[in-house]
């Protein structure tokens, strides 16, 4: 974790006055000095909150699509809306976190609906854009029950609710704790607890319809 | 659904992150209704299916496009606020009033008068304004580079030219990424830490580097040796189409090694035979002697070598860094601390940052309009789908709607983009 002094270094060492960004004296604390620093667009600030973020918007989005070169894009793309949310004015306020996360999320479910909207589709085919194009068809990796299975498990996630989505993700994808799921949606912990598990027997009807 | 079930499925997934497998729990769990258990199943897929994570070499490749797409836009932001350099002199100017302000001798009182007044004939023709948004290959660039002498030069503590000269490398660095931002090839010297470096291709504060084969390398052993990441460099080069420099020379300037103290005088050391200038600015910890092993950072110049700081190897230390202490770039620490705990050299406190932000509180309002966010503004990724149910602060109202319990069964939802 980044403490507040630390952020203060980079400020200095960049010569960013803080008070350019119209924040202070109003608030102080790491997230929002984390804010304010990337508001300056400084490459060390970006670096910084780059390496912080990545891993988990890349986790977050690795869970949901199948193939890894899809969840890079993603997660690069979140970063690209971010710098541009930022250079219109328009970025996040006080939780860049929750900012990233609630973007990734977006940008998943734009994914699934570009390949759902396509009208020639066919189910078998949906399932086929969601497998990893670029391995060989002998693939081993393609071949196990272990990679159907969890590619099955995938396009079952992807029909949950939203809200089922973002627990199952930041749970398992994510690996947070039930407290920090809450707090990053904004719910009682006892409300996820409950979303949870109606999600996983949601999920475990739809796996045993897809078995079937 | 029952408690007791969603006890055991949240149990299971606790145990699972302590390491335990989750199959022991499940075989624990025998008690449970068989649908328990197939949940307890389904989140051992769900356990699997979320270890992927993101390798170094993905990081770097999305950290490198995201700093080049920064300087393009910070580049745009320059130019559309024509103010904003001016406005950085003109606080430069003010911390070297309240830093002149200290200081007690009479002598350095009139030696900041007299600076001042170079500095203000100066700033009265409007060309230091104008000169301060130029970049190298621009006609006023000589003035810009002219005036930042002087000002290190009028400067009569060696704390705040310390901070002047770092401000003044930073900015080298600023004025490469607009270069590259606004596509233009100039020949460009900078300097800054090597954060990566591989067979043809370097990073340095940010900046992708080009070797060539006849990319000259000037540093205490032979080739790129010594040359390792955390080191400070100094690139000269010429920005090229690819959205980084091509380097000609690059000089190792700031590094640190472990030897034996051999001699000791009042302007120099020599440390395994390695001759070391001493200046005011140099940190040296008390007592060592000839005979002791010591760690020392040291500067190299084109005029020679200086110790930055001398510590006694034997002891732990930790020297303030100039670079952010935690996770900006783990592999400065790694590096730097083969031997020692010390990172990069530089002498920039808490204090001093406290002190900034108490004492520039006027152009607060300044800039207020623009960086107030957008109290309803959705990020950019929530543009073409409906809100989802993470917790908006600034925005409740579309949390509300957003309700889980009210939407049970998903929506399909059309966006731009999902439309053929």
């Amino acid at each position: 974790m980044i403490e507040m002094s630390d952020w203060q270094s980079l400020a200095i060492y960049n010569k960013i006055d803080l008070h350019h960004t119209g924040v202070y004296p109003r608030r102080m604390s790491a997230d929002t000095l984390e804010i304010d620093l990337l508001n300056t667009l400084d490459p060390q600030a970006i670096t910084v909150i780059h390496n912080r973020y990545y891993p988990e918007v890349f986790r977050f989005a690795r869970f949901r699509v199948s193939d890894e070169v899809t969840a890079e894009d993603i997660a690069g793309d979140v970063f690209m809306h971010l710098l541009e949310a930022v250079h219109k004015g328009r970025g996040p306020d006080t939780n860049l976190r929750g900012w990233l996360i609630r973007t990734t999320a977006n940008l998943v479910n734009n994914h699934f609906r570009k390949i759902y909207n396509r009208p020639k589709d066919e189910p078998a085919e949906i399932l086929e854009n969601n497998t990893d194009l670029f391995l060989a068809q002998n693939d081993p990796v393609i071949l196990t029950d272990q990679a159907e299975r969890l590619r099955q498990l995938q396009m079952a996630i992807d029909e949950l609710t939203d809200a089922q989505k973002l627990v199952i993700t930041l749970r398992f994808g994510n690996r947070l704790s039930l407290e920090e799921t809450a707090a990053l949606m904004g719910r009682e912990t006892n409300t996820i607890k409950a979303l949870q598990y109606r999600a996983m027997q949601a999920l475990r009807r739809k796996l045993g319809k897809e078995m079937i | 659904m029952n408690q007791r079930e969603i006890d055991a499925l949240e149990k299971c997934i606790a145990q699972t992150k302590a390491g335990v497998p989750i199959e022991e729990c499940i075989n624990q769990s025998v008690d449970l209704p068989p649908e328990t258990i197939g949940i307890l199943e389904t989140a051992r897929d769900l356990m699997s299916l979320g270890e992927n994570q993101a390798s170094d070499e993905l990081m770097k490749r999305s950290l490198t496009q995201l700093l080049s797409q920064a300087a393009r836009l910070k580049a745009e932001k320059n130019q559309a606020n024509p103010k904003h350099m001016p406005n950085s002199l003109v606080v430069r100017i003010r911390e070297f009033l309240q830093g002149g302000a200290s200081f007690r001798p009479l002598i350095s009182r009139m030696a900041l008068v007299l600076g001042i007044t170079a500095l203000l004939i100066l700033l009265s023709g409007g060309l230091v304004i104008t000169s301060a948004e130029s970049l190298p290959g621009d006609s006023l660039y000589p003035v810009k580079l002219a005036v930042e002498d002087i000002t290190v030069y009028l400067v009569p503590s060696s704390e705040i030219k310390q901070k002047y000269e770092v401000n003044y490398s930073q900015q080298r660095v600023d004025e490469v990424n607009q270069l590259i931002a606004l596509k233009r090839t100039q020949q460009v010297s900078f300097e800054g830490m090597l954060e990566e470096k591989s067979l043809a291709n370097w990073i340095v504060s940010g900046i992708p580097i080009t070797i060539q084969d006849n990319t000259t390398f000037v540093g205490e052993l032979k080739g790129t040796e010594s040359f390792v990441t955390g080191s400070m460099v100094e690139v000269e080069g010429i920005t090229n189409s690819q959205g980084g420099v091509t380097a000609n020379e690059v000089h190792l300037r700031q590094y640190q090694f472990n030897g034996i103290v051999e001699k000791i005088d009042k302007n120099s050391w020599q440390i395994s035979g390695t001759e070391l200038a001493i200046t005011p600015r140099t940190q040296i910890e008390e007592g060592i002697k000839v005979g002791d092993e010591v760690n020392v950072v040291i500067r190299s110049e084109d005029n020679g070598l200086s110790a930055l700081s001398i510590h006694n190897a034997a002891t732990p230390v930790t020297v303030q860094s100039k670079e952010p202490t935690e996770s900006s770039d783990p592999t400065v620490v790694e590096d730097l601390t083969e031997h020692r705990n010390i990172e990069t050299y530089e002498a920039i406190t808490t204090n001093n940052v406290e002190h900034t932000i108490e004492s520039n509180p006027t152009s607060h309002d300044e800039v207020q309009a623009t960086a107030e966010p957008n109290a309803g503004g959705e990020p950019e990724g929530s543009s073409t789908v409906e809100p989802t149910e993470i917790h908006d602060p600034e925005n409740p109202e579309a949390e509300a709607s957003a309700s889980p319990e009210m939407h049970e069964t998903p929506e399909p939802t059309q966006s731009p983009e999902g439309t053929p």
